[in-house]
């Protein structure tokens, strides 16, 4: 009873509406002891019969993965049908399992430790199996299918797995599946399970929810002693989404082909909508080895070569690009009008600045003498970049760096992009403590000093200045089609931003990059019957031999591919990567020829689109 | 108040029907993790935290409960900042980041923001109390009950968090809403997860949706937050034009009340579009709806509530005895020893055991109120009251989950289940029903 407030109406309503909730408790009760006494009174026999007899278990069976074609409908990645060794604990004595663990491990040949482990996990589930294998060999599946009734506990069951048609064939873009784990587990909880095969790099992590499928299984009534009695339910497992690369597979070939072993990156881009037509870097791997079961020995070398292979040169490493920056530096000076085309500076091989006067250097010792733009974009005359970069100042440079996409992701759908660095006078007070000194411009105009950027920046970069301004986002995947050539989506180019040139810079431009292919350090590079503009770089750096960069993009007129090439500490951009270039070119030339003319990229993009 | 005091007025039945659920659920915990003469260790942390629940029950007995009404909010407040702090320092266990981890010890705050969230709302219900059956008295008990449930599902845990809402709804009943309001509040909650519940649903019986226009036309609007916006506008259109029509007609019509329902189709569409599209993933609504029908996740919950129902059927009238549930000692059910205890208890000692513990807990829900009617003051009563929901609806959902009448949730029998943080909390929980029993009388 209420003592201090004697409000009799309230406290009766509170008594009212108390007695009510009684009234739920009792009516809840009541349901509760129905609904027991149903089960266990009425019901008893049956489920008393379920329980003695049999038992269900649950035989989860993987969905195969979703097919990966380039762009043209060939196949990169598929799913063929394996076999896989499962393992159930149920009702069996410690003795059997060790039995069964010690038939294993000889037929397979690999240490007990990993089988015991696996099926101690199991033990807490014993309605469901143990995977103790997947992929395993026809030969080794027969021998398990004859040893079957002294091996108690195990079962063969067929399965897909994935694999890569080719060896090393576009490993970068496509990644590696491997086994779940903790951190993947937790970030996927509820979609994936311990157990699960889901991708570890490339595209193959980026879009694993599309590729994956729907898992299926089946329930199984088992006898005391583990024997299958009758399937109760099924579910078919789905197959995952199949997804269409921009990628060309014959410029990728090329591409491969003309990078050889050496390290380093080849990118081809659209630059009419940045579609990736082919990514190259270099160490690579064979993306089948990880499918492949025991074979960890061989993925230690990959986890711990200094070579890196595992390493997406293409965006995951940042370089220094060298004179191939004096793009967008011209770009810059004209767009400010710091610079006429007219302008003439005179090169003695060396330049010095600041109150200290350090001497600036040419890349040519003896001097380039008198240069107008078009010679000293040609000659790649540094000491001409040096007072075009010192009358745009390091604001102008960041500034256009910015927003031609340095320093910043590009956004393109593989996972891990390193954003590259963009220095500004801020940036080094803050960050280095020291104020921004003339001579750091000098370096910033010539692509040196704190300049990083990712090969795919680059190549990006050359895409939107070329395009007339239109910076897009590179993309990977064009279209993810479901069940029965269903289109679920398709990704279309996204343009970033819209950045102002003017026609007579741009012109300017193209000119000079085309004299440098024509007469200039790109010669190398140079083919009759196309015409192409280009650049080369050649980046130092603290790490050893210099980084050489080229990169070009043809018809000069009305570009339909930019080419991007950078071998790490590959020497010089004129005399060793403008001829890897120049085996692109030449085979992309012969696809043109092939096409009678037509436009290459255009054509094959949309002759099978149907799929 | 001397001790002699304190003995006189103390409320057995509640307190020996508590430590008969304690106990008993440490022996079928014992039976449900047992495998071979090993105790695991997880036994004898439950018995630890046995221990730490009796001191801290004790100091809930003893302290006078009128000091909650002075730091009733400063507790939640700081229950709400643990809530937010574990989302960002938590330790992720099965998929919610839910748990403090300190070394060996650890503890869940979810189940530590029960207790101060109906301290709140009791302290808040007392002052109001004249004011109840207005509107906007609803305000603040709305953000009192809103904050703990979203950082909860922000770990994610869905059962912790909508558990709160039963509770929070039978204590403004008994603290005097309009029946009104109560009712809308419930419409909009069916609105709000019927639909997308339904859907999925229908999604595995098509034949039921191929025939039906509405059905479809409703599933095509709340498959995408574009469509649903354009169906909410239709909405809107056609309740104005009712509007407008109705007062040209002159039927009188209270403005209030079409706010209201405005509001509830309205709010509902919008909520269960959100519901349908962010809040619930695929799993999470099979899980829900497995219930009615195993076959919607036959390898998943559907297969839990399967082996649960015949755990429990086999069990019989007797039981198969102690540590002699095949289905138990088998190990069919995971999770049997937190969500699904209930099973083995009714495989092993059959009706009359489970029937055992459903009495004790009916026991100490009917004294839970019996307290809150009978309390000095009204903090007392609306505090006794809000516990008592607290384990009237663990109760429901629990042991209807178990026995393949409720949707599967994963919420603890509390007091029974294993989980030290849920034992504690109970255990203090039951603590302050006895302190306000024994100062019933006090002037």
């Amino acid at each position: 009873m209420w003592q201090i407030e004697s409000n009799r109406f309230e406290y009766q309503r509170f008594k009212n509406r108390a007695f009510l909730v009684k009234f739920f408790l009792v009516f809840v009760f009541f349901v509760l002891y129905l609904r027991l006494f149903q089960l266990q009174i009425i019901n008893k026999r049956y489920f008393k019969k379920i329980s003695k007899n049999n038992c269900i278990q649950i035989l989860f069976q993987q969905a195969p993965r979703g097919a990966i074609l380039d762009r043209n409908g060939v196949v990169l990645a598929d799913s063929r049908s394996a076999f896989s060794l499962l393992f159930s604990p149920f009702n069996l004595s410690d003795d059997d399992i060790t039995k069964s663990v010690n038939k294993i491990s000889d037929i397979l040949d690999r240490d007990k430790e990993y089988f015991i482990r696996k099926i101690s996990f199991q033990k807490r589930y014993p309605f469901t199996y143990a995977r103790l294998m997947e992929n395993i060999e026809r030969k080794k599946m027969f021998q398990f299918a004859e040893e079957k009734p002294n091996i108690p506990g195990i079962t063969i069951q067929t399965e897909t797995v994935r694999y890569y048609l080719r060896k090393n064939f576009a490993s970068h873009i496509l990644g590696y599946i491997g086994e779940i784990n903790a951190d993947e587990l937790r970030d996927r909880g509820g979609e994936c399970k311990q157990g699960n095969v889901v991708g570890k790099i490339g595209i193959e992590k980026i879009y694993d929810s599309e590729l994956r499928g729907i898992e299926g299984g089946k329930q199984i009534e088992v006898n005391a002693v583990g024997r299958e009695l009758r399937v109760l339910r099924e579910i078919k497992p789905v197959k995952g989404h199949t997804l269409i690369l921009t990628i060309d597979k014959k410029l990728q070939e090329l591409s491969e082909d003309a990078l050889g072993d050496s390290p380093g990156v080849i990118i081809i881009l659209d630059p009419r909508n940045s579609e990736v037509l082919s990514l190259v870097s270099k160490p690579d791997f064979d993306s089948n080895i990880f499918t492949v079961p025991l074979a960890s020995k061989k993925w230690n070398h990959f986890f711990t070569s200094l070579a890196y292979p595992l390493l997406n040169r293409a965006i995951q490493a940042q370089y220094a690009p060298g004179s191939v920056f004096k793009i967008l530096v011209t770009l810059a000076a004209l767009e400010e009008e710091k610079i006429n085309l007219n302008d003439t500076f005179f090169c003695k091989g060396f330049l010095t600045c600041g109150r200290e006067e350090r001497v600036f250097r040419c890349w040519k010792r003896e001097g380039h003498g008198k240069q107008n733009l078009i010679q000293a974009m040609a000659n790649s005359c540094d000491i001409y970049f040096y007072n075009m970069g010192l009358s745009l100042g390091v604001r102008n440079i960041s500034k256009y760096a910015k927003e031609f996409g340095l320093g910043e992701k590009t956004g393109i759908d593989l996972p891990s992009e390193k954003r590259g660095l963009v220095p500004s006078s801020e940036w080094k007070r803050k960050k280095i403590g020291d104020p921004w000194f003339d001579g750091d411009t000098l370096n910033l105009s010539i692509g040196q000093g704190y300049l990083l950027a990712t090969p795919l920046q680059i190549a990006n970069m050359v895409c939107a200045v070329v395009n007339g301004g239109k910076l897009y986002r590179p993309y990977i995947v064009k279209k993810i089609i479901g069940d029965k050539n269903h289109l679920i989506k398709e990704i279309k180019p996204y343009k970033i931003r819209d950045i102002k040139i003017s026609e007579s810079t741009l012109n300017i431009l193209k000119k000079s990059l085309k004299s440098t292919v024509e007469k200039g350090t790109g010669r190398a590079a140079y083919l009759k019957n196309l015409s192409i503009g280009g650049k080369t770089g050649t980046a130092e750096n603290p790490h050893g031999e210099n980084h050489a960069w080229f990169v070009c993009f043809t018809p000069v007129e009305d570009p339909q591919i930019v080419i991007c090439v950078f071998l790490e500490h590959g020497g010089s951009g004129g005399s060793d990567a403008a001829p890897v270039a120049r085996k692109v070119l030449e085979g992309y030339a012969q696809f043109l020829n092939e096409h009678k003319g037509n436009e290459y990229i255009l054509k094959t993009g949309k002759e099978k689109n149907g799929l | 108040m001397a001790f002699k005091n304190i003995a006189r007025k103390f409320d057995y039945v509640l307190f020996f029907s508590m430590v008969m659920v304690i106990v008993l659920g440490i022996l079928f915990i014992f039976s449900a993790i047992h495998r071979g003469k090993i105790v695991s260790p997880i036994w004898t942390k439950q018995l630890i935290a046995v221990g730490l629940g009796f001191g801290l029950m004790i100091i809930a007995m003893g302290v006078n409960y009128q000091i909650f009404r002075q730091y009733g909010y400063s507790l939640y407040f700081f229950s709400l900042i643990l809530l937010l702090l574990v989302l960002f320092f938590g330790k992720t266990v099965r998929g919610a980041q839910s748990w403090f981890s300190f070394g060996n010890f650890s503890f869940q705050p979810s189940e530590f923001s029960k207790i101060p969230f109906i301290f709140a709302l009791a302290i808040y219900l007392e002052k109001n109390h004249r004011q109840m059956y207005r509107f906007k008295s609803l305000f603040i008990p709305f953000l009192i009950v809103f904050l703990p449930i979203l950082l909860i599902l922000g770990q994610p845990d869905f059962g912790s968090a909508m558990v709160l809402v039963p509770i929070w709804m039978v204590m403004l009943f008994i603290g005097g809403t309009k029946y009104l309001y109560l009712l809308s509040f419930l419409l909009y909650g069916v609105i709000t997860f019927g639909i997308p519940l339904l859907i999925t649903y229908l999604s595995f019986h098509q034949d039921i949706l191929i025939n039906s226009v509405v059905l479809k036309f409703i599933s095509m609007a709340t498959s995408h937050w574009l469509q649903g916006i354009i169906f909410i506008l239709v909405i809107l259109v056609i309740l104005s034009v009712i509007f407008y029509l109705l007062i040209d007609l002159k039927f009188a019509i209270n403005f209030n009340n079409f706010m209201i329902t405005s509001f509830l189709v309205i709010g509902g569409c919008v909520s269960s579009c959100l519901v349908q599209n962010f809040l619930l993933k695929g799993y999470q609504k099979k899980r829900l709806l497995a219930f009615l029908d195993p076959q919607i996740d036959p390898l998943g919950s559907g297969y839990h509530i399967i082996q649960s129902k015949i755990a429990i059927g086999s069990g019989g009238f007797l039981g198969k005895g102690f540590l002699n549930g095949t289905q138990t000692q088998l190990g069919f059910l995971p999770e049997q020893h937190t969500d699904f205890i209930v099973s083995v208890v009714a495989e092993e000692w059959g009706f009359l055991g489970a029937g055992l513990v459903f009495f004790l807990f009916f026991i100490i829900i009917w004294r839970g109120l019996k307290i809150a009617v009978e309390a000095r003051d009204k903090f007392g009563s609306f505090l006794a009251a809000g516990i008592s929901c607290m384990f009237l609806f663990y109760a429901i959902i629990n042991i209807g989950m178990v026995m393949g009448i409720m949707p599967i949730t994963g919420l603890p029998l509390p007091l029974f289940s294993y989980g030290g943080s849920a034992l504690v909390s109970a255990m203090v929980a039951i603590g302050l029903l006895l302190n306000i029993h024994s100062r019933r009388y006090t002037y």
